[in-house]
């Protein structure tokens, strides 16, 4: 009888002991994500900013287990089996060759459960040059490429790990446009610049008829005066109008010869004839 | 014979005054070339390294004419008086020339206004913003220029980048690739500073944290007088323009109606 009962009880502790070690650790229904206060650089080429698991572990984690932060490359990470004990944890380096680390060591107490959420995120990949120094503290190195990335909260203990939370959606880092592609051409023109360059070259077209038309209609009154001889004879009085003379009345007769001076009567005549 | 001398005096003195006009104007397109050339705001930089700073040739083509125009309209007054045809003539010849100087100054001035656009000063900034390794002297000086200008700008205007700080994230650049991302997102200047020029918070800034960064672009700031200037030499020189081909045909149809 007491055989039977000391077997039974071994069977117990065995299955718990089986239990212990087969069982995942509990999934709390909470899902990572990127903050979504209005922070200019929640995301960028290699940093992300996570909301804070505030309130998540709290009925289930001790003060002193330590929550940390797995990051994987979505294409990894159902294959991510969570560590059994804290040796296994895979430091920043991990990153590259089995794309996965788990960085950001904390206690419960860093994330307290008051509401007031504002201000406080979670930023990975903040530090830019880390040296994973001893255990000190695990590097929360940048993250080489977009990604995306899909993370996870881990609370763990001296057994391995304790509860953690469902795998946030992908999350894709800022892939810079290539600055060469930027296109600095103005497109449609403003009408500012249509309106000043047909007026103006409209402008310069009539200046320039202007003064092709004065220097043919001079062309033409030499021709029809013939060059102007007596210059010196009619400086004394240069406003004098210029004469319209029609072509089908013949000019008048000349004045009256006397003063020598006025020489246009005669001149005109030996050309219009 | 009384009512044509009568005539021709009228005649004269409103070419004169169109002479004076033009005159003054000329001083005065030549005083806010000057002012445009002088460069106020120190933005010459900028224009320089995009290899498109032709208002600034607009505005000191406007000098040129500017000055240009007033000697003339003394020229051309003087011919008036003496109604000398040879003075006239002459003042024809260089108004054509001058004419033709300032068309030009002021198309492109009005035409390159059109090119300021953010995506120039966008794309010359990520090209030579703190450019560690310019391949020739040329791009050297030009973007030592470009890093001094930016970095005053953003500093003493209170902005960021062309568009917003999200300018240094959206796109690659030389910054991105000289600074680490995570401690530069954007250039310190584009924090916000106390007086003694620290950041008041920088993982603040860094986060974009608003309050502690300056989340506007500096595009305004920078082609706000670019933009003026260059319209006020386009514009005025067509209204010079406009004017003078008035007081220039008239000259002509005057040199025409002088007896030898």
């Amino acid at each position: 009888m007491k055989d039977h009962e000391n077997k039974k009880n071994r069977t117990d502790l065995f299955a718990i002991r089986v239990k212990k070690i087969l069982t995942r650790a509990e999934v709390i229904p909470y899902v990572p994500r990127v903050t979504d206060q209005d922070l200019e650089g929640k995301i960028t080429a290699s940093t992300f900013a996570l909301d804070p698991p505030s309130c998540i572990f709290d009925s289930l984690v001790n003060a002193t287990d330590e929550i940390w932060l797995v990051v994987t490359f979505t294409n990894v990470t159902n294959s991510f089996k969570n560590p059994a004990n804290s040796q296994e944890i895979p430091p920043y380096e991990n990153l590259y060759s089995r794309y996965a680390y788990m960085t950001m060591k904390s206690t419960l107490s860093r994330y307290p459960c008051n509401k007031d959420k504002s201000g406080t995120v979670l930023r990975v990949g903040n530090e830019s040059s880390c040296k994973n120094d001893g255990n000190l503290s695990p590097c929360n190195g940048p993250l080489p490429s977009p990604g995306p990335y899909r993370v996870k909260f881990l609370a763990m203990d001296s057994d391995g790990s304790k509860a953690e939370t469902r795998w946030s959606g992908p999350i894709t880092l800022n892939k810079g446009t290539l600055w060469k592609t930027v296109d600095t051409w103005p497109g449609r023109r403003s009408g500012d610049m249509i309106v000043i360059t047909v007026i103006l070259s409209a402008l310069c077209g009539v200046v320039t008829i202007g003064f092709l038309s004065t220097v043919c209609y001079e062309c033409f009154k030499l021709w029809r005066h013939g060059p102007p001889e007596n210059a010196e004879e009619q400086r004394q009085d240069p406003f004098q109008p210029s004469r319209y003379d029609t072509h089908h009345i013949p000019p008048a007769p000349p004045v009256p010869p006397p003063p020598p001076a006025d020489m246009s009567g005669p001149q005109l005549i030996s050309t219009s004839s | 014979m009384a009512k044509g001398e009568n005539g021709v005096r009228c005649f004269q003195g409103l070419l004169i005054m169109g002479n004076v006009v033009m005159g003054l104007c000329g001083l005065a397109l030549m005083a806010e070339c000057i002012f445009f050339v002088s460069d106020q705001h120190t933005l010459y930089p900028l224009l320089e390294a995009t290899d498109n700073d032709d208002i600034y040739g607009a505005a000191w083509i406007g000098i040129f004419t500017g000055f240009c125009f007033f000697c003339m309209s003394v020229l051309g007054i003087v011919g008036v008086l003496q109604s000398n045809r040879t003075m006239l003539v002459v003042y024809i010849c260089l108004m054509m020339i001058v004419f033709a100087f300032e068309v030009a100054s002021s198309i492109t001035a009005a035409v390159h206004r059109d090119f300021l656009t953010p995506n120039l000063f966008l794309k010359q900034m990520l090209e030579k913003y703190q450019n560690p390794e310019p391949i020739n002297n040329d791009d050297n000086w030009k973007s030592a220029g470009i890093t001094r200008t930016w970095n005053r700008l953003m500093l003493q205007n209170k902005c960021c980048g062309v568009n917003g700080p999200a300018d240094w994230q959206e796109y690659t650049s030389v910054f991105r690739t000289v600074n680490k991302d995570a401690d530069f997102p954007w250039p310190r200047q584009c924090c916000v500073m106390d007086t003694l020029g620290k950041s008041i918070n920088l993982d603040g800034c860094k986060l974009g944290v608003s309050g502690y960064y300056h989340n506007t672009g500096c595009y305004e700031t920078i082609t706000g007088p670019m933009n003026r200037h260059a319209w006020g030499v386009a514009w005025f020189g067509f209204a010079i323009l406009c004017w003078t081909t008035w007081v220039l045909l008239c000259t002509m149809f005057y040199w025409s109606r002088i007896e030898y």
